[in-house]
């Protein structure tokens, strides 16, 4: 039996963990390939979503191949995942893995850059770049996302991205800002990758420089926000010092 | 929250049976049998050869009267659990598989996981062909279920098979014959719960499933405190009315609050050698059950 300081000590542990995700960016591994889970849906990912998308068989092949029976693949996923839905799990298996690969397969080109919108840019375009191989299938990832069931989990994977995306990128802010750039981010995402889905120009160029200009959108707003906050502050004081001045005089 | 817990406690000592003798011959009884194991019937400790044969008078007592009393006990929340699971185990031969299941029900006399699982496979994925072994060390608690299988559609099907069987031990069943097994508050009575554990890593295929539902330790302390009073309590007076049997569920109680809870039970999965996914276990109501699941490799 744990004393009662042990147990507060484990609780003081608990909340350590971070519920802010970037104050204490810790790295494990996003798609940790140590788990039976995720070693089933990254057979399905890499062997059979190229030929049948992201489908339930995918995941059932999968499993064959890994040594679990599809016939009991319920018990392996429905405790440790909300969806109960095999494609749901794929297409997030999709999301996370390539999450992963953005940053470990470019963190020191991007560490070489000097400014966070470069960054942010270079990120952004290779994570963009990493739909390419599953392209023709990733309609259907979108819309299994999207069902209301899953919407949460989507966006929860959404903000993960937008937000590694910014902290990776060099994002220091402490102030409201902190949600508007992940919010804008994100939208930047989401819009970029629906582009993606009928750009047929080599190498995806176009989707890249559309996505390229809705980052400039971004950082326009940022200006704009920001401008406008600093006209609004030294507007407010000036008048409130003209009153001020009014009043004294009598 | 500390008094809460002493006073927690107290309470169960005070319903519980005597854990020690107080005249003074007891230490020296227990000298002269220094060979014997011991093992806990409920909070008694008896000599392990006997736990078996005291576990069958308690099923074979409340037999007839289980379904009521698991009924006015739980309020009817153990079928929710039982289909909870169920439904979460989600087995049923796919269409495009063509492979049969082979499911056991361990310690599952009433047979109400494994209709409940045969009925899961077929009507989600039209699943008529996966057959089932259902496994009790009592032969009464086993009667009742083959008594109530004559009113499902199940009845005297070659896919429905009773044994009487010692769940630690399985001696019936061959090595890598199970896809799914199953074991519903059952694994508490054993003598040996790590025997048990290893005997259903024993008889799965690789890629089987071991699930468990079985009562748990509740993990909020205010509310597990009146569970204690509720259990301690009611519990055994419901039986004396109920079933006319105040002791069988007094050693039910008992044998709950003995359980390992949820941290540990999980670990003893681990030791079979299973691989257990996420955490390995999902609380039910608070954690007054829990259901445990494992993946042979």
């Amino acid at each position: 039996m744990l004393s009662l300081g042990q147990r507060f000590s484990i609780q003081a542990k608990r909340c350590l963990v971070r519920s802010f995700h970037s104050l204490y960016h810790t790295e494990p591994p996003i798609a940790d390939p140590s788990t039976l889970e995720n070693k089933i849906l990254s057979k399905a990912y890499t062997d059979f979503v190229p030929k049948e998308g992201f489908t339930e068989e995918a995941v059932n092949h999968a499993a064959a191949a890994v040594g679990t029976n599809p016939s009991t693949l319920g018990a392996i996923f429905n405790f440790t995942t909300p969806s109960r839905d095999m494609a749901m799990e794929l297409a997030l298996y999709h999301m996370k893995f390539a999450r992963q690969e953005m940053y470990e397969q470019n963190k020191e080109a991007a560490g070489k850059m000097f400014n966070e919108k470069d960054r942010l840019q270079f990120y952004m375009t290779k994570r963009l770049l990493l739909n390419e191989p599953i392209i023709q299938h990733y309609h259907q990832a979108l819309g299994r996302m999207i069902l209301p069931s899953n919407v949460s989990e989507s966006l929860k994977e959404l903000h993960n991205l937008a937000d590694d995306m910014s902290y990776y990128a060099g994002d220091k802010s402490t102030d409201f800002a902190w949600y508007s750039k992940r919010f804008a981010v994100a939208g930047a995402i989401i819009q970029s990758e629906l582009f993606m889905l009928s750009d047929h120009s080599k190498g995806f160029s176009d989707t890249i420089q559309f996505a390229t200009d809705r980052l400039q959108e971004v950082n326009t707003a940022g200006r704009i926000y920001n401008s406008f906050e600093e006209w609004i502050i030294f507007n407010g004081i000036s008048t409130l010092n003209m009153i001020r001045s009014q009043v004294a005089r009598g | 929250m500390s008094c809460l817990r002493v006073q927690t406690k107290a309470f169960t000592k005070g319903f519980s049976m005597p854990l020690t003798r107080l005249f003074s011959t007891g230490p020296q009884l227990f000298q002269a049998e220094t060979d014997t194991k011991f093992t806990d019937f409920g909070y008694k400790q008896v000599p392990e050869a006997d736990k078996e044969k005291l576990v069958h008078g308690v099923f074979s007592s409340v037999a007839s009267s289980y379904d009521v009393m698991n009924d006015a006990m739980s309020m009817g929340i153990h079928r929710i659990w039982k289909r909870h699971m169920i439904n979460k185990l989600d087995c049923g031969m796919r269409a495009s598989s063509g492979e049969p299941l082979q499911f056991l029900d361990v310690a599952g006399g009433t047979g109400d996981i494994a209709f409940g699982l045969l009925d899961h496979a077929k009507e989600k994925y039209g699943d008529t062909q996966s057959k089932m072994i259902v496994a009790d060390i009592n032969a009464d608690m086993l009667k009742e279920g083959e008594r109530r299988s004559k009113k499902t559609v199940y009845a005297d099907s070659p896919r429905i098979k009773f044994m009487v069987q010692n769940g630690e031990k399985l001696d019936a069943i061959p090595d890598n014959s199970i896809d799914v097994y199953t074991v519903a508050f059952g694994i508490r009575n054993f003598t040996d719960k790590q025997a048990g554990l290893n005997s259903a890593y024993r008889v799965l295929k690789p890629g089987g499933i071991f699930a468990c539902l079985e009562f748990s330790k509740v993990q909020d302390p205010v509310l597990d405190y009146f569970y204690q009073i509720y259990s301690f309590s009611c519990l055994p007076m419901m039986g004396q009315f109920i079933a006319n049997d105040r002791e069988s569920y007094q050693y039910l109680v008992e044998s709950i609050r003995k359980h390992p809870d949820q941290e540990t039970f999980a670990n003893m999965i681990r030791k079979a050698g299973f691989y257990v996914p996420g955490k390995g276990y999902e609380n039910l109501t608070f954690g007054v059950a829990a259901i445990h699941v494992g993946v042979k490799l």
